[in-house]
């Protein structure tokens, strides 16, 4: 997985290894998003958690398949906190 | 939920005790963050323009000439190089960033008088990613090892040293949020704001 993440991000091996680590603790219901991304690079869908979806985080926040997908899952296990974070500015 | 395996204790780390130097040679090393707020806030009073009943009435050349003055005396408490302020249209929700060269702050922040305290805010939080940057790539003047430490493998282990700093783009806000040059910058917002009852 680390290296498909460093090739489809163009990332440095060590912030791969920490995004690797991230994914694997992933809530069920991701984990088809992230086998599909792996297998294919897809990185669509619709789904919404709590207002967001994998789409809105691309779309509007810039964020590339891995924030996005880590970001919902975060929405997903602890709502209130993910929520309050997402309404304040990124500095 | 496990937010720092990675970073995990780190962040209790910030109230670690600073080791028992010998005495000599501490003049080098920069105030506390306590400190530190309370003589910015002797700075800024001394700085007419940033009080918000004349800041309204200057126009974006001039905010950016304020603050920069501003970042020139809190870059010198902070025994750090001071940086230049510069506008940059950034992405929705983001109002700046520091990339150890310079400290960008959002373009439409700046025009907007009721955003006075985000702008602040912002100037601090950057100001102290420029204190991080300066310890781990300068000098250090943080008396904190432990803290220094904790910089420099959040900056290592996420690939900082690239100059990327939008990397909650590709780590998710969790992880970036938490992470430790993240929560000292909040800190050290928050402590200079209280100082400043803003």
């Amino acid at each position: 997985m680390k290296a498909i993440i460093m090739e489809r991000l163009n990332c440095s091996e060590k912030r791969a290894a920490v995004i690797e680590h991230d994914l694997k603790e992933i809530t069920p219901a991701l984990q088809p998003l992230l086998d599909r991304w792996l297998r294919d690079g897809h990185c669509e869908d619709a789904t919404q958690y709590h207002g967001y979806s994998l789409n809105r985080l691309v779309s509007e926040m810039g964020m590339r398949f891995t924030g996005a997908l880590l970001t919902l899952d975060w929405i997903i296990k602890e709502p209130e906190e993910a929520l309050k974070a997402l309404s304040e500015p990124i500095r | 939920m496990e937010h720092n395996l990675i970073f995990e204790g780190l962040e209790q780390n910030m109230d670690t005790p600073i080791p028992d130097f010998a005495g000599e040679g501490l003049e080098e090393f920069a105030p506390s963050m306590e400190v530190q707020a309370a003589e910015i806030r002797e700075v800024f009073m001394d700085i007419p323009e940033l009080q918000f009943e004349n800041w309204k009435n200057l126009d974006v050349s001039e905010r950016v000439d304020a603050l920069q003055q501003l970042e020139n005396e809190v870059a010198e408490i902070a025994h750090r190089p001071a940086l230049g302020i510069e506008l940059e249209t950034l992405e929705p929700g983001v109002l700046g960033y520091c990339n150890g060269d310079k400290i960008v702050i959002s373009d439409s922040l700046l025009g907007i008088d009721g955003m006075y305290r985000e702008v602040l805010d912002t100037v601090f939080h950057e100001g102290r990613h420029a204190y991080q940057f300066h310890n781990l790539y300068g000098e250090q003047v943080e008396k904190n090892e432990v803290l220094v430490e904790s910089w420099r493998d959040n900056f290592e282990k996420l690939g900082y040293e690239s100059g990327d700093w939008a990397i909650f783009k590709d780590i998710g806000f969790l992880r970036y949020k938490n992470q430790p040059v993240e929560v000292d910058a909040r800190a050290f917002a928050n402590v200079v704001l209280s100082e400043l009852n803003i």
